[in-house]
């Protein structure tokens, strides 16, 4: 029976080391070089909790852009926050670093591009015919109250709209498809004198 | 990927490596089975193997956790599934169930060789009287009164060992059957059908392995052993098929969400290794043949043959088994709306010249516990333990 | 034999009684090494105030929210690894349904992919935001072999990445497909950990401080909205009191708090 008496011996051992295993002196040791963490959820939830903050809110912009902020509040863009347009703006409230604007008409396409997947409400052209080949910011200011391209004359003496845009005029009197059938009363809704 | 997948679904999350798993922990399970069959119930016609299954089942059993290992994204915080298991998760109970089950199935190797590892001591010199010293614990007491203390304590561990085994394998079964979001693998007849496709399989390699062993050693085969070998194969292989079918008629006629999706993985996407390998080649087929195998008019030599071509398709097929809940669960989107493709890489940490050399390695280290304890010689007495 | 069978049986039957006992053990007391598990009950007394919304009759599919996303949480740039990402549906009129995802469409959705759908007779198509759904019995957290992944008491799901030991398990568990895994050789990380899961946290670091998730400040159209369910005047609030929501894969139980407006048939 000598040696079932050794092997539960030997069995003890092995259990007594892994308890040892599981003590708290020995996890400390493997927490400390890695192999083990033993943070608990509190202390995990904290540390994802003091990740640094990326994304710069409008509202940090104003400090500094203050004229360009009260702009944009009132405009058709005031639901667009400035870093999706301008970039990820953190750098450059910490160290000032530039930011170019991408002002092709592909990027502000992302958004105003015709698609039949978008809501029907939602402004948006058919690029490949409306503006040529020319910059979108040509004619739509991003930070104007309307969306409409700016009228570049006086209005008086010009009304009705109607009496120069007619469907089928040439260009500066042109009038999109998708305008023909409205009223000169709404014409203000979306653009304005520059 | 074709139709639609989510995006985060473009990777294949677990590889070849998860598949030999499964795969290797059923042949434990099936290996341990045949031995705990002739010690906790008596069949002593599998006498010329119950040794030699024991020694399979802990070859295999000593590279289980090698492919999980491998396949961590962090292996070196494995240990923390002693230190940290969550009890809600079937996963953490690997470390433990496999570790139980390690020295269980030591204990009763030592118990069961213990008559020989005495004998070798006692007639070898140097290093290996050394060694064979220690296994026996520097006792060498084998008296009959002792040798039956033996028997009987065996005998215990292996009435245990065959929950554990059965625990072994059937957790994993868990793991992949109480995953609600897959609808491949949620299903309760999971771990049943883990735990009796192990048992197939490791019957299966036992025949395979028994006679390959005696070709190579130029013994008899027990035919008596290989008849009552193909008899429980193919009982436990019904058993097999049947649950296997069950599963899909059950989904075939509940007719869920999923089914469409299901039904075109089966008929399409796993069209070869499913229909094709696990069911055709690896169960069908494989019936037929150990059913014609115990024809009385066949020369043995020919069933025999026979048995041993159905046993190599089984383990194909176990293979394909564990390949279609795997990566066939990850062949489809959960938005049931696409399939993904998943092309094992030949090289690296999860490729299939890793996968080929964790399958080689039981196998050597079988051979290097047959050179030290061979299951089939008997040091000494007349009865085996 | 020395023992009878009723010995040998009952003897047999104790050892393996007292197996299964030492295995259950843990389930019986508290996982006081991870010092989880047990937290969940004091969450579900505090209530889980905050919630999410898509409004998906808002989405303009311009992936602002997705490219905000990578950028703020540091998220790797591959388009198998993302926290949020935004799925287009196109519904013919004979009923079949097309969706695509192209690159999580961090870039928008007027690339190739629109090819396909010239000449179909499309009855219905929207955008679909997609997030992790913070969900209020998650299967990813009951799966984790290591407790890594826990819940907040804000109910908010988090990994421990110093813990995670990469196996997968939870990327399975999720339904929504919301989890990835930080590649090993990746270039950036949320937390500088990679082999690791990840997922959306609905911006922790931001929301714990009072701020929106960088989602919903990124998007144009206001077609995310996060809040307290406890201030009666949120946006949120709002919509959970005015509007018809529904939840995703409402079925498996697994109380996502992500609430979706306008979700359609075939919306997985």
């Amino acid at each position: 029976m000598r040696h079932f008496i050794r092997a539960a011996a030997l069995l003890g051992m092995l259990v007594l080391a892994f308890a040892l295993f599981r003590s708290p002196p020995s996890t400390n040791l493997l927490a400390k070089s890695g192999l083990f963490q033993a943070n608990s959820a509190g202390a995990n939830a904290l540390k994802w909790a003091s990740m640094p903050v990326g994304l710069v809110r409008p509202s940090e912009c104003q400090s500094c852009h203050v004229k360009e902020f009260q702009a944009w509040e009132k405009s058709a863009h005031s639901t667009v926050s400035c870093a999706s347009c301008h970039g990820p703006t953190r750098e450059h409230v910490e160290s000032g670093a530039e930011l170019v604007v991408d002002a092709s008409r592909d990027f502000c396409g992302l958004c105003h591009a015709q698609q039949v997947s978008r809501p029907r409400d939602f402004p948006q052209v058919d690029l490949t015919q409306h503006g040529g080949q020319a910059q979108c910011v040509t004619c739509h200011d991003p930070r104007a109250p309307k969306f409409g391209p700016r009228i570049p004359h006086v209005l008086e003496g010009r009304y009705p709209c109607s009496g120069c845009h007619i469907p089928g005029a040439k260009e500066p009197y042109e009038l999109p498809d998708s305008h023909i059938g409205r009223t000169s009363d709404i014409c203000s809704k979306c653009h304005e004198t520059e | 990927m074709s139709g639609f997948a989510y995006p985060n679904e473009l990777e294949t999350q677990w590889s070849l490596l998860i598949v030999l798993y499964p795969y290797i922990t059923g042949l434990v399970a099936g290996a341990f089975m045949v031995s705990a069959l002739y010690h906790v119930f008596g069949i002593a016609k599998f006498r010329p193997i119950a040794r030699f299954s024991l020694v399979t089942a802990l070859a295999f059993l000593l590279v289980a956790p090698l492919p999980l290992l491998l396949h961590l994204g962090r292996p070196e915080r494995a240990l923390e599934m002693f230190l940290r298991p969550n009890p809600t998760s079937a996963m953490s109970g690997f470390g433990f169930i496999w570790s139980f089950y390690l020295l269980l199935v030591i204990a009763e190797v030592w118990l069961v060789f213990r008559r020989d590892i005495v004998a070798y001591a006692l007639a070898s010199h140097g290093p290996k009287k050394l060694l064979y010293s220690v296994l026996a614990l520097g006792v060498f007491d084998v008296s009959e009164h002792t040798l039956h203390t033996d028997e009987k304590v065996a005998k215990v561990l292996a009435f245990v060992g065959i929950p554990s085994a059965s625990l072994l394998h059937g957790y994993v079964g868990f793991i992949f059957g109480a995953v609600k979001a897959n609808p491949w693998w949620s299903t309760p007849l999971m771990p049943l059908i883990f735990l009796l496709s192990a048992i197939v399989s490791g019957m299966a390699l036992l025949l395979v392995l028994y006679v390959v062993v005696s070709k190579l050693r130029r013994t008899p085969i027990d035919k008596e052993c290989v008849s009552t070998l193909v008899k429980w194969l193919t009982g436990f292989l019904v058993i097999d098929i049947t649950l296997e079918s069950l599963e899909v008629l059950f989904m075939l006629y509940e007719s869920e969400e999923s089914w469409e999706m299901i039904s075109q993985l089966i008929t399409y996407k796993l069209r070869y290794t499913f229909l094709g390998l696990q069911l055709g080649l690896g169960s069908l087929v494989p019936l037929l043949l150990l059913g014609s195998s115990g024809l009385s008019w066949l020369k043995e030599r020919w069933s025999t043959s026979i048995a041993f071509l159905a046993a190599t398709l089984i383990l194909v097929g176990v293979f394909a088994m564990r390949w279609n809940v795997v990566i066939g669960g990850q062949s489809f989107s959960k938005s049931l709306r696409g399939f993904l493709t998943y092309d094992p890489p030949l090289l690296g940490r999860e490729g299939i010249l890793m996968a080929g050399g964790i399958l080689v390695l039981p196998l050597v280290i079988f051979a290097v516990l047959v050179y030290f304890i061979p299951p089939w010689l008997q040091a000494g007495a007349t009865k085996e333990a | 034999m020395g023992l009878t069978r009723r010995q040998f049986i009952l003897g047999g039957a104790a050892v393996a009684g007292a197996v299964v006992a030492t295995r259950a053990l843990p389930l019986f007391t508290p996982a006081r090494v991870a010092g989880k598990g047990l937290a969940q009950a004091d969450q579900k007394e505090a209530g889980h105030p905050w919630a999410f919304v898509c409004d998906t009759t808002k989405c303009i599919g311009c992936g602002r929210c997705v490219v905000a996303c990578k950028a703020e949480n540091r998220v790797p740039p591959e388009p198998h690894t993302t926290r949020t990402w935004v799925e287009r549906y196109v519904i013919s009129q004979n009923g079949e349904t097309f969706v695509d995802s192209p690159n999580s469409g961090m870039n928008g959705f007027s690339g190739p992919a629109n090819a396909k759908y010239e000449g179909l007779e499309i009855k219905k198509t929207f955008f679909v935001p997609k997030l992790c759904n913070q969900c209020d019995n998650p299967p990813c957290v009951r799966v984790c072999p290591v407790a890594a992944t826990y819940m907040t008491k804000e109910g908010v799901i988090l990994v421990d990445q110093d813990s995670c030991v990469g196996c997968r398990y939870c990327i399975q568990a999720c339904p929504y497909g919301a989890r990835y895994m930080v590649p090993p050789h990746a270039e950036v990380s949320p937390t500088g950990q990679t082999g690791v899961a990840d997922k959306c946290t609905w911006c922790y670091h931001r929301t714990s401080r009072g701020m929106a998730p960088a989602c919903v400040e990124a998007c144009p159209v206001g077609a995310r909205m996060f809040g307290d369910l406890r201030d009666p005047s949120g946006a949120v609030s709002q919509v959970m009191k005015d509007q018809r929501v529904y939840i995703l894969k409402e079925a498996l139980g697994t109380r996502p708090k992500v609430y979706y407006i306008g979700l359609e048939e075939g919306v997985r």
